[in-house]
């Protein structure tokens, strides 16, 4: 700041002598007016990129102490109902099991909802650091459809794989694209009424490995599909069928996406069902 | 043969009595203390088998526990687990380069998954 202001002062009076060489006088009030006005702007714009910087700080702080003090006791209720439902406390009648596991089922969706804002935070403030190293598509893909598998199954949903071995690693954060697969793949079955089926192939072509995931559900309709991308945005139609969400998750992927230098496309139709494809660059 | 001793360094009393049984149910026998202070002195004292460390916690936190514990002979080459509920990029990197083996966040698992991760890092423990 201050070697702004002597710069404006010098300069202010190198053209003031050359106006006004007749009259020194006016030269220094000028030189005294202009350095003023700088030197006041300046402290004003310094001071709003001060409270700026130090209010991110503090969002950020907040937002890790927050979700700390909110898991901590979210993480003690899940784990007490766990050791409940084994029964290492007891036998269950159905009825107990039942009304422990609605229980258990709101802790999971709390922490989920937690996990979720968190990333939001991060994306928002710009605080997400990637660690990027090659990373097996495959594998990510097999960790996810394995976690999934149960709902597919007690949902009467068929996923089909054709993920080659060949395909090469990609350069990516290992647990964003995780989550960003987790994201599609769980969306594709949680929005499958009745029967149907989730398709999932995986590709490469011109340097480049890309993941399709399409499923025969409740699609998305058209005038939803730019909103979709938006924080707590639920399409109307998956409103109707009440299955569980944040409206959280496709805003996550796609800056997880974006972040990760990869791209992220997608086509739909109301009453059948979504594609996405997801692209990284394959690593060397 | 005997069973494989496991410390837990965590403050929040329901969290100690859940993963004290789980690990009871799982055969491990169980130390616990509530405070970093706590944790280090019986750590020096019992030299378990491994040690799972929360990062929030009275008296000294998890860092310095860590520190410490490293900083000891006695205790150098136990496998630190941390289970805490923060996660942040910095606390990670800071905790992996202290010695720690593994950082969780507490809330993503479900107590088997954890008693899972256990296992696995006893077994790598041993072959070393």
């Amino acid at each position: 700041m201050g070697a702004v202001t002597i710069m404006a002062m010098l300069s202010t009076y190198i053209l003031a002598q050359r106006e006004l060489a007749e009259e020194p006088e006016l030269v220094a009030l000028v030189v005294i007016v202009v350095t003023t006005i700088v030197f006041v702007i300046g402290h004003f714009i310094i001071d709003g990129f001060t409270k700026v910087a130090e209010l991110s700080r503090m969002k950020t702080e907040f937002v890790s102490i927050t979700s700390h003090q909110l898991r901590t006791p979210l993480a003690g209720l899940r784990w007490s109902i766990e050791s409940i439902l084994s029964g290492k406390y007891g036998t269950l009648n159905q009825r107990q099991e039942e009304f422990f596991s609605i229980i258990k089922e709101s802790a999971d969706r709390m922490i989920k909802l937690v996990s979720d804002l968190l990333d939001v935070s991060r994306v928002e403030t710009k605080e997400v650091v990637m660690h990027f190293t090659s990373v097996s598509f495959q594998q990510v893909i097999r960790d996810v459809v394995a976690d999934v598998l149960p709902l597919a199954k007690a949902s009467n949903v068929d996923i089909i794989l054709n993920v080659p071995k060949d395909v090469r690693p990609v350069l990516a954060d290992d647990l964003r694209l995780h989550i960003v697969v987790q994201n599609i793949i769980d969306n594709a079955v949680k929005y499958i009424v009745g029967k149907g089926t989730v398709t999932i192939e995986l590709y490469e072509k011109d340097a480049e490995v890309t993941l399709k995931v399409s499923d025969t559900g409740a699609g998305i309709p058209e005038e939803d599909q730019q909103k979709i991308f938006q924080k707590f945005f639920r399409a109307e139609n998956v409103k109707k069928l009440k299955t569980q969400g944040t409206g959280l998750g496709m805003f996550i992927t796609r800056s997880y996406v974006l972040f990760m230098h990869g791209t992220l496309r997608m086509e739909s139709a109301e009453g059948r069902g979504t594609t996405f494809w997801v692209s990284f660059p394959a690593a060397s | 043969m005997a069973k494989n001793r496991i410390l837990f360094i965590e403050d929040e009393e329901a969290l100690q009595h859940s993963m004290g049984r789980a690990l009871e149910f799982a055969g491990f026998a169980v130390l616990q203390a509530l405070d970093g202070e706590a944790g280090v002195a019986i750590a020096k004292k019992e030299k378990p088998d491994l040690i799972m460390l929360d990062l929030i916690l009275p008296k000294m936190d998890g860092f310095e526990v860590l520190k410490a514990l490293k900083k000891e002979v006695t205790t150098k080459d136990i496998p630190v687990m941390v289970l805490t509920n923060l996660e942040s990029s910095r606390d990670v990197d800071k905790v992996i380069a202290m010695g720690a083996t593994t950082y969780l966040v507490k809330a993503n698992y479900e107590l088997k998954e954890l008693i899972a991760k256990i296992k696995e890092t006893l077994a790598t423990s041993a072959k070393q």
